[in-house]
């Protein structure tokens, strides 16, 4: 890449997914069987070759330890290389201000100690495909104090709710505030940001922008003061914010499209999650599979129709599972019919579960339903 | 403390009989099981019985093996006391030699083994399909006082003419070994798996050097050499699955082995309870199409299926593409099955693309091999 570049997941940045995110980050989430969905983000720092990972962490630290195990998945030198794991401690006894600008001030010596020219700063929860490099080549093109990655969408009456709307003229962000649902065609903020290290350092203390909270804040702040160059970069291509537990649920199912995802898989730009050494899927005599993405450790002895299913699923004989996501280890017994439900990790179904395309049901992590 | 078991791995043979699988590819690194090679088994073994030091010898085809075993982080033999490497042959003073034997391949090392500082030296195969902890091995060999303890599984009788077999008295000594009997007493097979005291081991494989008309070989050499020295020398009985995958009809058995409607065996009771450790490459879940049968079979991710697989074992990354149908097939990784092509009783090599309408059928009793069109 040239210059060396620190990336900062920002987990402060997702919205939270309901009963699903009870226990876990929006990013530790299970995606697509294999995934959790900070693997995508995660991964385009690694495909753009940047080598110094920082995850800020709000809550559920656990979750997110868990999933990133080991410094390796990655980086690509892992002596080089640097993962830290930064959380807001003062923060945890004073929630008002536990902000992602606060927590990002309170470990401001890992920006003192790296050496990086530039910081990405990305969320979790906004799954695409991305180059950092041309983004990089952007930022130094235009000489852009901070630039902001932003697309186009054609639903964002539904979509990108959560983010922000944003208008460019020339490259330069004029505008940026709130969705509030009333346009379709509009430009939004993937909330993403390139800046370098210096201005970065500078501006977290800068006078002007103490009373900003959060990253999000701060941007607004700048781009209405016009007070440093803020450039829009347009990302093209497939973007999807999961910023609600409706959304989790569309937009996996979406995939379920192979061509959909082909746009994701097929990008030269392979998606690294942390590995479970699981056995291949295990098909039984009788199993029906039919649209769908499994992963490995399984045991499907029933029928799974236009579904998703995680590590480590039992599906009894006889067990009918359609329109549903199985997270790991969730075990659906003989006979048991199963229904555009999304059933937690551990949990056992020994008895029908039916929701409604509208209305899907959610069973929490480790129930038993009997 | 208790004692230091060092394992060493003989992987550098060829495999000949498995034919196009390793003409660019040394027989441990032949894929098995949809997502797992060959040696992972012996590899995962280790690991699950907490031995720490491995040595892995290898010879033919050794850059991907090499390459594939790296430091032994694939089997988490990696750790802060742990220490992988492989033993490739090497030049010396005397110039350079091949490892000429499986003694010989040892002996070769006996430095390595020195600067491990072993009590015991574990010597295994790199192409044995089971799942394992050598602990109940290591206990009786020890409790025996024994100089060698050597794995043994019991064959069928009409096949102990095939394998060197043993005889043991009541307490498991060893009192006779034959090398392929026309005439076997007993139907004790020598697996090829070794537990020797490395002080006696040490001893064995000097003498074994300096002997003109030795084959420097443990079954043919240096095993009858310790029990005619009056060595104590015992037999485990190895009572799990165990297959030596040495051909194409045995190498396509043992993977369908793996499977529910197989009923002697399945997945579950050839891992025995244990975790087979292996690369995890990245990519996306398994995808079944809307119009894909899948049934008693085994699918590792990455794969996009759309056609009809059966009684299959399919590796990584394969594209099984509509109107296709595979059954009785062992599909190795980056496989693309095209339309309508039909596949029965065959191993499909990697890497190889099968083009629209290609008819592979063999029978039970003749397993094709697919490694691509002839050039």
């Amino acid at each position: 890449m040239g210059n060396k570049v620190l990336g900062l997941l920002n987990l402060y940045d997702s919205p939270t997914l309901g009963e699903l995110t009870k226990k876990r980050t929006t990013g530790s989430t299970s995606f697509l069987g294999r995934y959790a969905i900070m693997d995508f983000a995660l991964s385009n720092f690694t495909n753009s070759s940047i080598d110094e990972i920082n995850i800020l962490v709000k809550d559920n630290y656990r979750s997110v330890a868990k999933h990133i195990g080991s410094l390796k998945t990655w980086v690509n030198n892992t002596k080089i290389g640097r993962q830290n794991i930064l959380m807001n401690e003062r923060g945890i006894r004073d929630p008002k201000f536990n902000s992602d600008l606060n927590a990002i001030r309170e470990n401001d010596w890992v920006y003192y100690e790296s050496d990086a020219d530039y910081i990405i700063i990305a969320p979790a929860h906004i799954i695409t495909i991305i180059d950092y490099n041309e983004v990089l080549k952007f930022h130094k093109e235009k000489g852009a104090d901070i630039t902001l990655v932003y697309t186009k969408i054609k639903n964002g009456t539904k979509a990108f709710l959560s983010s922000n709307v944003c208008e460019v003229k020339d490259n330069v962000v004029t505008f940026l505030a709130p969705n509030k649902g009333e346009k379709d065609d509009i430009s939004v903020s993937m909330r993403t940001y390139v800046i370098s290290r210096d201005a970065f350092l500078r501006i977290i203390r800068h006078k002007d922008y103490r009373d900003a909270l959060s990253i999000r804040m701060l941007m607004e702040t700048i781009v209405a003061n016009q007070s440093l160059k803020v450039y829009g970069y347009e990302h093209k291509g497939y973007v999807r914010c999961i910023d609600s537990f409706e959304h989790f649920i569309e937009y996996s199912f979406e995939l379920l499209d192979y061509k959909v995802a082909t746009q994701l898989f097929d990008q030269g730009a392979p998606i690294y999650t942390r590995t479970h050494s699981a056995p291949p899927t295990n098909y039984g005599e009788k199993a029906v599979c039919k649209n769908c993405y499994l992963a490995n450790g399984g045991h499907i002895e029933g029928s799974v129709k236009n579904s998703i299913v995680s590590r480590y699923v039992e599906i009894g004989p006889k067990a009918k599972v359609d329109h549903s996501i199985l997270l790991t280890k969730a075990i659906i017994g003989e006979g048991v019919r199963v229904e555009y439900a999304v059933v937690d990790k551990y949990a056992k179904i020994y008895k029908d579960v039916i929701g409604t395309k509208d209305e899907p049901v959610y069973v929490a992590q480790g129930k038993v339903i009997k | 403390m208790s004692k230091k078991v060092v394992a060493m791995i003989l992987a550098g043979g060829k495999g000949s009989r498995l034919e196009a699988l390793t003409k660019k590819n040394a027989k441990p690194a032949v894929t098995f099981g949809a997502k797992y090679r060959i040696i992972d088994f012996p590899l995962s073994n280790c690991a699950n019985s907490h031995i720490t030091t491995v040595g892995v010898l290898t010879q033919y085809e050794s850059v991907y093996l090499d390459q594939y075993i790296g430091n032994g982080e694939k089997w988490g033999l990696n750790g802060v006391r742990s220490l992988t490497t492989t033993l490739a042959p090497r030049q010396t003073d005397e110039g350079l030699s091949w490892y000429k034997g499986t003694a010989d391949a040892i002996y070769a090392n006996i430095d390595f083994m020195d600067s491990t500082n072993p009590d015991y030296i574990l010597i295994l195969s790199g192409d044995h399909i089971y799942s394992t902890s050598f602990d109940e091995m290591v206990a009786e060999h020890i409790q025996n006082d024994s100089d060698c303890t050597i794995g043994v599984y019991e064959v069928p009788w009409k096949e102990a003419s095939r394998f060197g077999i043993l005889v043991a008295d009541e307490k498991n000594r060893i009192v006779e070994f034959h090398e392929k009997p026309a005439h076997p007493t007993s139907n004790l097979a020598s697996m090829g798996i070794y537990l020797f005291k490395y002080s006696v081991l040490r001893e064995a494989l000097i003498k074994d050097a300096k002997k003109k008309d030795s084959s420097h070989d443990f079954g043919k050499d240096v095993i009858p050499a310790l029990l005619n020295g009056g060595a104590r020398l015992f037999a485990y009985k190895y009572r799990g699955y165990w297959k030596d995958v040495g051909t194409i009809a045995s190498l396509h058995e043992a993977n369908m082995d793996l499977l529910d409607g197989t009923k002697e065996t399945n997945l579950k009771e050839i891992f025995n309870g244990h975790t087979i450790y292996t690369e995890d490459q990245p990519c996306h879940p398994q995808y079944i199409g809307s119009k894909a049968v899948v049934e008693d079979s085994l699918i590792d991710q990455g794969t996009v299926i759309h056609g009809e697989v059966k009684h299959s074992v399919v590796s990584r990354l394969v594209t099984i593409d509509k109107d296709a149908k595979i059954d009785h097939c062992v599909v190795m990784g980056n496989v693309k099955i095209h339309d309508g092509v039909v596949a029965s009783y065959a191993v499909i090599a990697p890497d190889v693309e099968i083009k629209k309408g290609t008819k592979i059928i063999g029978d039970p009793e003749h397993i094709k091999l697919y490694a691509g069109e002839e050039k």
